[in-house]
């Protein structure tokens, strides 16, 4: 590092603090940045800035958005009757890469949690609740993890959702596509066994 | 140290880094534990989703050199398959599990501490008796496992005896001492929990019981609401800390009583 002048040497340190990259990688994207042209650099730089003064939680299913209601939530082709609950962005990204789900998101940001102190007020509850009211929704979908805290969030939701007028389910779990069964735990191999289907 | 194997509760789980975690789990002979699981985010294939809390696990534990001890496989004894998707269960659980983890020094052996822990998680997933009155099981053996329990048979300060005391009756949080209500006024500054004869009774009853014997008793509510407030304050208390999930269950006990359920959680 002492090699390199100040400027440089700060480059190296900002991008270390960045998930995933060491100082050697580090170093090597700072390098990478003092060959490219000027006009990139900054299109970079200026980018960063852009997310830190645009990006916002869509006041609506508080997923990421540059405006105040995100294009999922405005967008006329969604099926606005459908409801997918997650637990955070990332899910939900994952959830539409698949391309399997048309209707929109409600992003609760996190997950019941006692011990780390995460209660229902931590997280996007009372707006789930508000939004079912409203009307229009026929089926809530909880997409929570199937780990223990995704596990006990669904059922607390759907006790809360128990009268309303909405059809609640829950996501299927079971083996892995291109799984190996030996290695896939036992409360999962019971559940794939007992939601088994017919073939043909 | 060389590597060992042994029966575990996974009682905490601390993300480090991106894909490992600090785990402590509760064992017999090793008592409480902390423990370095490399990967455990992301290696479904080692610990094939073992490492949720409150688990019961046959654990590997291999030396640090010098470090925190590392976990080289976990497999799932007993996944308590009903707890983890109920979550009055969980906040139970993790309630006891908080206790256990403030309670509990490093390193030394808890054998009747594990058998506790064991055995109140398993009766709470088979529902072998009602989780209330599991959770004043599970506080008063744990109590007397810490050394702090309480002295309910006479009261503190003129030793008239619990059968013989006046109806109104009191526990002084600071020495878990009954105090009488002859002896309230004047008793000083420390802080009196007020409690009634019936549930003093019922504490001293639970405390001789195991959970075989206790799932038969029936508690009326109000005696089982009043213990339970009494060890909740009286726990955490002599433990110098409020467990956060506390919070949880005071929350979903008064939801309970908005919505005029009849089930109670514990
Ligand atoms: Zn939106
Ligand atoms: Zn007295």
């Amino acid at each position: 590092m002492r090699c390199y002048p100040p400027s440089i040497r700060r480059l190296i340190q900002h991008l270390q603090t960045l998930p995933g990259i060491g100082e050697k990688t580090a170093e090597r994207l700072a390098m990478h940045l003092v060959r490219v042209e000027k006009k990139d650099a900054e299109a970079l730089a200026f980018s960063i800035l852009n997310v830190k003064e645009k990006v916002r939680l869509c006041s609506r299913c508080f997923g990421l958005s540059d405006t105040d209601v995100c294009d999922i939530c405005t967008s006329p082709t969604r099926d606005a009757g459908l409801l997918c609950v997650v637990e955070n962005v990332s899910e939900m990204i994952a959830i539409e890469r698949s391309g399997a789900f048309h209707g929109r998101y409600h992003i609760l940001q996190g997950v019941l949690s006692p011990m780390d102190g995460v209660g229902p007020d931590d997280l996007r509850i009372h707006e789930l609740l508000e939004r079912v009211a409203e009307g229009g929704i026929r089926e809530v979908i909880l997409a929570t993890n199937t780990h223990m805290e995704g596990e006990s969030t669904a059922m607390y939701l759907s006790e809360l959702l128990e009268n309303r007028p909405v059809k609640v389910t829950r996501i299927a779990s079971g083996v892995p596509l291109g799984g190996d069964l030996r290695y896939v735990d036992q409360l999962t191999l019971k559940r794939a066994m007992e939601t088994r289907y017919a073939l043909g | 140290m060389p590597d060992f194997s042994t029966p575990a509760i996974m009682l905490r789980r601390i993300p480090y880094g991106d894909h490992a975690r600090i785990l402590t789990l509760l064992t017999p002979d090793h008592g409480k534990i902390s423990v370095f699981a490399r990967s455990a985010r992301k290696d479904c294939r080692r610990f094939s989703g073992a490492l949720e809390p409150f688990r019961i696990l046959h654990a590997v534990i291999g030396d640090g050199r010098g470090r925190l001890a590392v976990l080289k496989e976990a497999r799932t004894s007993d996944p308590l398959e009903a707890l983890r998707s109920d979550f009055r269960s969980a906040a139970l659980a993790s309630y006891w599990c908080e206790l256990v983890l403030s309670g509990t020094e490093e390193g030394a052996p808890q054998p009747d501490g594990y058998r506790l822990l064991h055995g109140a998680l398993t009766a709470l997933d088979r529902r072998h008796m009602a989780p209330a009155a599991l959770n004043i099981l599970f506080q008063l053996h744990f109590a007397r496992l810490s050394g702090f329990f309480p002295a309910l048979t006479r009261c503190r300060s003129c030793g008239v005896a619990l059968d013989a005391a006046p109806d109104a009756v009191a526990v002084d949080i600071a020495s878990g001492a009954m105090v009488c209500g002859r002896c309230f006024s004047g008793y000083g500054t420390h802080p009196l929990h007020s409690l009634s004869k019936g549930a003093m009774k019922a504490l001293l009853w639970l405390a001789a019981a195991d959970i075989q014997t206790a799932g038969r008793i029936r508690l009326n509510p109000g005696t089982r609401d009043a213990c339970t407030r009494f060890l909740e304050a009286f726990i955490p208390y002599h433990l110098g800390r409020r467990p956060r999930s506390l919070d949880f269950l005071t929350h979903i006990r008064s939801r309970k009583k908005e919505e005029g359920r009849i089930c109670h959680v514990g």
